[in-house]
């Protein structure tokens, strides 16, 4: 966050606590692709992601006055999303059991290198554990580290680096499992 | 399959949830704070008794606060007041006996004054006889 932005935001969040809607709107825009994203990467499900977002800054807009820094709404917008992503998805377990190739992909434009390699990542780290999933996203689209993770979930640091290399190595056994899969039917 | 890390973030990278989603949390934003407005009564509750409409535990812990404290002012009140009404009687008592003793001092005075002069007149008869 270089400097002016970051005095742009700290004078939007002083604006806000003090009831400045505009203020809250540019907090909100400032933030809304990682809480959305968050809630889309572990729920694969961009209407739901939204409603998990919608909630999220409302929850933050009712407690605006407890927040005391930057960094803490930061912290405070990826623990409350992360706990609300995980709930609504305990609330639909059910449709992970559904075969993934049958559910839609979002719409959603992306640059990206190899899209097959990503559309596949994306959909086996759909069929990961709720922790292993919200681990996994939190390290590479957040890029946070172990113990920024362990602090927003309440694990042991310890417990999110074995979580970690145990998901990557499942993610490439699904991945490969899968390539062959799609050779078989192909050939 | 081998995949890297960069490429897990390239599949992982942020998303925006569109155009409308600002406008459609600040809609909610607003029926929230009407909600909110709406359901605190008319009259009100001036901004710094605020914390006691949304804390009736505290309210009723403060309620019993006061009343005790009340209670017991009045209480201590009363005792002194009863004190020092004791205090007052006790001092008017010994005023009465003061005055009753006052009195039969005086009665017994004037008592032996009338019998000296009945003894006088009685004895006043006989001397002037006696200068005759």
């Amino acid at each position: 966050m270089d400097r002016n932005r970051g005095e742009r935001l700290g004078t939007a969040l002083e604006l806000a606590v003090r009831g400045d809607q505009v203020a809250f709107a540019a907090i909100v825009e400032e933030h809304q692709a990682m809480v959305f994203s968050i809630a889309f990467h572990y729920l694969h499900d961009r209407s739901l992601a939204e409603d998990v977002a919608q909630e999220v800054f409302l929850e933050l807009y009712q407690k605006l006055a407890t927040i005391q820094s930057l960094s803490h709404l930061l912290f405070r917008l990826r623990r409350v999303t992360v706990h609300r992503s995980i709930d609504q998805g305990r609330k639909l377990n059910h449709r992970r059991e559904q075969d993934m190739e049958s559910i839609a992909e979002p719409a959603a434009a992306r640059a990206a290198s190899d899209p097959l390699l990503h559309d596949r990542l994306r959909q086996s780290l759909r069929a990961l554990p709720e922790k292993q999933r919200m681990v996994v996203v939190l390290r590479y689209q957040e890029d946070m580290g172990p113990a920024e993770i362990a602090e927003v979930m309440d694990m042991p640091v310890n417990t999110v680096k074995s979580t970690l290399h145990r998901t990557l190595e499942e993610l490439r056994k699904k991945l490969t499992r899968k390539i062959g899969e799609a050779r078989y039917a192909f050939f | 399959m081998h995949f890297s890390e960069d490429e897990l973030r390239a599949a992982l990278t942020r998303e925006d949830p569109g155009p409308e989603f600002i406008q459609r949390l600040m809609e909610r934003v607003n029926q929230a704070e009407q909600k909110a407005s709406a359901a605190m009564p008319a009259h009100g509750w001036p901004d710094w008794l605020a914390p006691l409409r949304i804390r009736p535990a505290l309210t009723g812990a403060l309620a019993t606060i006061v009343l005790l404290a009340g209670g017991g002012l009045g209480y201590m009140r009363h005792v002194q007041l009863e004190s020092q009404r004791q205090h007052d009687l006790a001092l008017a008592k010994e005023a009465e006996q003061q005055a009753i003793l006052a009195l039969r001092i005086t009665n017994a005075k004037l008592n032996r004054v009338f019998q000296r002069v009945r003894e006088s007149q009685q004895n006043e008869p006989k001397i002037r006889r006696e200068k005759l």
